[in-house]
């Protein structure tokens, strides 16, 4: 590999894109000679490449200044493309056009071999597109490989500014009353018409956090998830979100209380549309209840046809479980 | 049809939103008049914008597209610039394959800001300008669903090929209780988003307009922009 090309894109999207790099780099293990950013005149900052990529590829990074969108193109090569390029598909469509009009007219004058590179859409997966050219004939070689590193939902969600604490699994306790709470679920399930207290709704989230973090397939789990309006005040408040070891991710509501369970599973048909959830056919929603509520949950899900999981703090291990097999057996 | 009447060959590929895919077939019937146009997809009849059906353009899966660029001589045009990278990625890529070679690309080339933003189709190879055909405002409205939501205005842009859509929020919405408000919100971001599942994400620039002196103006309009609705210009 002579060359890695990627188009900055702007800041929000950067460590997104420092993932996507890093990922592609380590797990087809290539070390090209360059790393090339290819950097718009409209593009303010690269600090997050800098500061983020590892240093075994930070050594080879070049920069290449490229037109702004504006004035792209303008009757000049871009990409100064060269045999064993490879391109990281990065930047906006109309760049992705321009170079392979360049490739184009390159093939037309040599031969020459370029690969293009994209992610399935569920993250999965690098798809390769190779493109040889020998005395003007084009041929086309396309591969897949399957991505075996995951991006934890920390990541994703921090470029969307939420807010959230990770819970660490080697030092998570729950206290006695948590401890109690978790004990009168196991022996005598709160009745599904008893009222709750506020506090209990707070120590069934905490329970049930701390019980998904030690679970083997769990990779990260994070509690309190906000997202703040310009003014610091909460807009969005999530209670578990959680990152599964195949890479799927699980939107976790908790609701102890004795009321709402239709309307709240309603409310979560939609999670993966209105928080913009993506990959979307990575992310899966569940909702959490008393254990006395599950079957009523189930029953809701099913008869309503909502994509929806229901949970309970006595079936939440071997749902981690099951999801995993399923996963491996689809 | 015979297809070797035919000199050039234009390639749509799947998932072009339907605003696009209309206004790209009048465009290149203008610009290239004997060309036979193809779009490259796999979509079921009843998801395709009606006006296809009698736009002159033909709608092929994989194989029908390898077997008329299998038989095809002229210049192969691809449309690059709209649609999903897969997609595109896999009309380019038949292409290739089949002729050996790599079509005329073309695409969607905007400048924003300024004065004068202009939108304009682009052949890369020839890095020559075309504008762009424009659709008639009464072809749009007779598609529109007839549930659009009370609260949501819609407005044709022909110069942007877009639809405009404000989310129009009362007065009053600072006197109604939380759970109206949240109710409201969530009706009209539920019919915008059966707008942009119709007719394509980026065939609606959607705005709303409510009014900064709102006391939890600042909560609803991060809410909004998740869904990437902003204040109205």
């Amino acid at each position: 590999m002579n060359r890695i090309l990627l188009i900055v894109q702007p800041e929000n999207q950067q460590h997104r894109q420092v993932d996507f790099l890093t990922s592609f780099l380590e797990e087809t293990n290539s070390l090209p000679e360059e790393i090339v950013l290819l950097v718009g005149e409209d593009i303010k900052s690269t600090a997050i490449f800098e500061g983020e990529l590892p240093e075994k590829f930070l050594e080879r990074l070049q920069y290449k200044t490229i037109p702004s969108l504006n004035n792209t193109p303008n009757g000049n090569t871009i990409f100064e493309i060269q045999n064993n390029d490879h391109f990281l598909i990065s930047g906006t469509k109309l760049q992705l056009a321009c170079f392979l009009s360049e490739l184009k007219l390159e093939s037309e004058s040599r031969d020459i071999f370029t690969a293009c590179i994209h992610e399935t859409p569920d993250q999965s997966s690098f798809v390769f597109h190779k493109y040889t050219c020998i005395n003007s004939i084009i041929r086309i070689e396309q591969e897949t490989v399957e991505r075996k590193g995951i991006i934890p939902a920390s990541r994703l969600l921090s470029a969307k500014s939420y807010r959230f604490e990770i819970v660490n699994p080697g030092a998570s306790k729950l206290s006695d009353e948590q401890k109690k709470l978790l004990r009168s679920e196991q022996n005598d399930p709160r009745k599904s018409s008893a009222d709750t207290k506020a506090q209990e709704g707070v120590d069934f989230e905490a329970v049930l956090a701390h019980l998904i973090s030690q679970h083997p397939r769990v990779v990260e789990t994070l509690i309190n998830c906000e997202m703040s309006s310009d003014k610091n005040k909460i807009a969005r408040e999530e209670d578990l979100v959680c990152t599964m070891e195949n890479g799927d991710y699980l939107f976790i509501s908790c609701k102890f209380g004795k009321r709402g369970t239709l309307k709240e599973l309603k409310r979560l048909s939609n999670a993966t549309i209105s928080r913009n959830l993506q990959p979307r056919e990575k992310w899966k929603v569940v909702f959490a209840t008393r254990h006395t509520k599950l079957e009523l949950a189930e029953q809701q899900i099913a008869e309503m046809g909502f994509d929806v999981h229901a949970v309970s703090l006595l079936n939440i291990e071997a749902f981690l479980t099951q999801l995993n097999e399923d996963n491996e057996n689809a | 049809m015979d297809k070797s009447c035919f000199v050039d060959l234009v390639v749509i590929p799947a998932g072009t939103s339907l605003f696009s895919q209309a206004q790209l077939i009048q465009t290149f019937q203008r610009i290239i008049p004997n060309a036979q146009i193809l779009l490259h997809s796999r979509l079921p009849e009843k998801t395709i914008f009606p006006f296809l059906f009698t736009a002159g353009a033909n709608i092929c899966s994989d194989d029908v597209l390898s077997e008329v660029l299998a038989s095809h001589e002229g210049e192969v045009h691809l449309f690059f610039t709209h649609a999903n990278v897969e997609a595109r990625m896999k009309s380019l890529n038949c292409i290739v394959e089949l002729t050996g070679g790599f079509p005329t690309i073309w695409g969607t080339h905007e400048t924003r800001g300024g004065q004068h933003p202009q939108r304009r189709l682009l052949n890369l190879s020839t890095n020559t300008f075309h504008s762009f055909t424009q659709l008639p405002e009464a072809l749009i409205k007779r598609h529109l669903p007839v549930d659009i939501h009370r609260n949501i205005r819609v407005v044709w842009q022909p110069e942007k090929n877009r639809l405009k859509v404000t989310l129009t929020f009362p007065k009053k919405l600072n006197t109604m209780n939380p759970v109206q408000r949240r109710t409201l919100e969530t009706h009209v971001v539920a019919s915008l988003t059966k707008l942009r599942s119709k007719f394509g994400y980026f065939s609606i620039e959607a705005y709303h307009d409510i009014h900064p002196a709102l006391g939890t103006y600042d909560v609803i309009v991060a809410r909004l922009r998740e869904h990437n609705i902003y204040p109205v210009e």
